[in-house]
C-alpha cells in the first residue's frame, strides 16, 4: 500500500482500487514495485500506469510473469508503442497472451494485414 | 467450596451438576483440585473463562486427565507442525483431541496428505476443524472424489476444501442440489465449476443466495441470459450480502439520471461496474459533468460503459487539451476520450507544422500513415 502512495495514488484512488480488488491489501510493496517497474520499463508514464491500475486493479495482484507474457506477445506481434496501447486500451491486459494471439490470427484470417490488426487491437477496446 | 469456585468462573448450576455427575468417581476435593490445576494451566495460554467452560462441558473427561498428559498432547501436536496457537485452538474447539492417540492423528494427517493437501494446508484445515481427525475418513474422501468426478481439477478441489473444510462433512445431496439451482438458472457444468471454485462458500450457504440476486435482477428488467453472463463475468455478485450492494448501485444510477433500460445496457456491457463503489461512479460521472452536458454524458456512458473504468484525471487531461487546441467538439465521442494524449500532442504538432487541417487527428495509426506517410514512432520522436 505504501508503494502505491509513494507512486502518487491518492487515498481515494487506492480505495477505488481496493473496492474492486481486495487482494491488493495482501500483496507486498516489493510486488507492487515490481509491476510498476515492468510498465516503466515499457515506457509507460506514471499517468498511464495509474490509468492501467484504475481500469484494471487485478493487474496489480496478477502473476507478474503472466503480465510479462502479454507484453512480450504484443511486442512479438509487432506492437511498437505498448505505452500508447495501454493508455488507450488498458483492458487489453485482461486478456492472456494466448487469447491475444488467437485474436490476431482470427483477424489475419479475415484478411486484415498486420498494421490493420494492430490498429484494430489498439483502437477497439476489447473486453 | 467446589460449587463456589465454579460459579466464580461462570458455570451455571446446571453445568456444575453435569461436571459433578460426569466425574462422580472423584471426590469433591480431588475434583476441585483437578479443575483448579486445569484452569491455571489453560490460563497460561490465554484461555478465557467462557472457553474454559466450553472445553470442560464439551469433554468433561478432560478434568480426569493429568496436566502432564495435556502437555504431552500439545507437544505431540507440535511435532506434526502445529504451532502453539494452533494446538491451543484445537484444544479449545475440539477438546476430544485429548482422547485421540498420536498414531491415529498421524495416520489421519497422512491420509489427507495422500489426497494431495500440502502440510501447510492440512495444518490450517485441522487447526480450525479438528473434528476431521476423528470422523469417518472414507466419507470425507467420498465428498472430495465427488468434486473430482464432477470435473473440478485436483488443484481447484484442494483449494475449495482448504477454503471450506466444512464440505468434508456436507451431505452430497445438498451439494448436488446447489449445483441443480445453478443449472435451473441457465449455467452449465463448466460455469458451475468456475463460479464455485472462486466462491466455495456458495455450497454451504442457503440456496436463496443465488436465487435472490437472480430474481432481483430479473424483476429489475434484465433478461435471464444477461444475468447468467453477468454472474459468469463477476461471480462475486453471488457473495453473501451482495444483494443490498446491487440494489444500492442500481438505485444510484437511477438517481444520476439513467433509465432502467440504459442501466441494463451499461451493466451488461461492463459488469465490472458492479464492483465499483458508488463514490467512484459518482466522482467520475460528476467530474465529467463539468465538461460534458448530462444528456451527452449519459449517451457516452451507454455507448461506452468502459468509461467508468478509466482514470478520471486521465480523461480530464485530454478534455482540457482538446479545449486548448479547439477540438472540444469531439469530446462527445468516447473513442476520442481514450485516445492516447501523447499521440494527440505529437500529431497536433505535426499537422499544424505542416499546415494540415486537424480533421484526421484521431485516425488510426495505419490510416494516418497511409494519409501522411509518417509512422507513429517517428511522430512521437518529433522526427519530421
Amino acid at each position: 500500500m505504501d508503494s502505491l502512495i509513494r507512486f502518487g495514488f491518492t487515498i481515494e484512488e487506492i480505495n477505488i482500487l481496493m473496492d474492486t480488488n481486495l487482494d491488493i491489501s495482501l500483496i507486498s510493496d516489493n510486488e507492487v514495485n515490481d509491476i510498476i517497474k515492468l510498465f516503466k520499463d515499457n515506457n509507460c508514464s506514471n499517468d498511464t500506469i495509474k490509468n492501467i491500475f484504475i481500469c484494471n486493479p487485478f493487474i496489480i495482484t496478477n502473476n507478474i510473469t503472466d503480465t510479462s507474457k502479454i507484453i512480450d506477445k504484443l511486442k512479438e506481434l509487432g506492437f511498437k508503442n505498448i505505452n500508447l496501447l495501454f493508455d488507450s486500451n488498458p483492458y487489453i491486459l485482461n486478456m492472456s497472451d494466448k487469447l491475444i494471439e488467437k485474436l490476431y490470427n482470427k483477424k489475419k484470417e479475415e484478411g486484415l494485414n498486420k498494421d490493420e490488426i494492430i490498429d484494430f487491437i489498439s483502437y477497439n477496446v476489447i473486453f | 467450596m467446589f460449587e463456589d469456585y465454579l460459579l466464580d468462573i461462570g458455570y451455571s448450576k446446571e453445568q456444575i451438576n453435569i461436571i459433578r455427575n460426569f466425574n462422580a468417581s472423584l471426590g469433591a476435593s480431588t475434583l476441585l483440585y483437578n479443575i483448579k490445576n486445569l484452569y491455571s494451566f489453560l490460563k497460561q495460554y490465554n484461555i478465557n473463562n467462557n472457553e474454559f467452560i466450553n472445553i470442560t462441558m464439551t469433554n468433561p473427561s478432560i478434568i480426569l486427565e493429568s496436566i502432564d498428559n495435556i502437555k504431552l498432547k500439545l507437544y505431540e501436536l507440535s511435532t506434526f507442525g502445529f504451532n502453539k496457537l494452533d494446538s491451543i485452538n484445537i484444544l479449545k474447539t475440539y477438546p476430544y483431541i485429548i482422547d485421540i492417540s498420536t498414531d491415529k492423528i498421524k495416520n489421519r494427517l497422512n491420509k489427507f496428505i495422500d489426497l494431495g493437501f500440502s502440510k501447510e494446508n492440512i495444518i490450517y484445515i485441522i487447526s480450525n476443524n479438528a473434528y476431521l481427525l476423528r470422523g469417518d475418513f472414507s466419507s470425507y474422501k467420498r465428498r472430495f472424489d465427488f468434486f473430482i468426478d464432477y470435473g473440478y481439477s485436483k488443484k481447484n478441489t484442494l483449494r475449495i476444501f482448504t477454503s471450506k473444510p466444512l464440505l468434508f462433512d456436507c451431505n452430497i445431496t445438498i451439494i448436488k442440489n446447489k449445483m441443480n439451482d445453478f443449472k435451473s438458472i441457465g449455467f452449465n457444468d463448466s460455469d458451475i465449476i468456475k463460479i464455485t471454485s472462486l466462491i466455495p462458500n456458495l455450497f454451504i450457504t442457503s440456496s436463496n443466495i443465488i436465487t435472490d440476486k437472480y430474481n432481483y435482477l430479473l424483476n429489475f428488467g434484465y433478461m435471464d441470459i444477461d444475468i447468467v453472463q453477468i454472474i459468469k463475468k463477476i461471480p462475486i455478485v453471488l457473495k453473501d450480502n451482495y444483494l443490498e450492494t446491487i440494489n444500492n448501485k442500481l438505485d444510484n444510477f437511477i438517481k444520476l439520471g439513467f433509465s432502467k433500460e440504459e442501466i441494463i445496457i451499461i451493466t451488461c456491457n461492463n459488469p465490472y461496474i458492479f464492483l465499483y463503489s458508488i463514490d467512484n461512479i459518482n466522482n467520475k460521472f460528476n467530474g465529467l459533468l463539468e465538461y460534458i452536458n448530462k444528456d451527452d454524458l449519459i449517451k457516452i456512458c451507454v455507448n461506452f460503459p468502459l468509461i467508468f473504468g478509466y482514470s478520471l484525471s486521465n480523461i480530464i487531461d485530454k478534455i482540457n487539451y482538446y479545449n486548448k487546441i479547439k477540438l472540444n467538439d469531439y469530446i462527445n465521442n468516447p473513442r476520442v476520450l481514450i485516445f492516447p494524449l501523447e499521440l494527440i500532442k505529437a500529431r497536433y504538432f505535426y499537422l499544424t507544422k505542416n499546415n494540415h487541417k486537424l480533421d484526421n487527428i484521431f485516425l488510426e495509426d495505419y490510416k494516418f500513415y497511409k494519409k501522411y506517410k509518417i509512422k507513429t514512432t517517428k511522430l512521437l520522436d518529433g522526427d519530421f
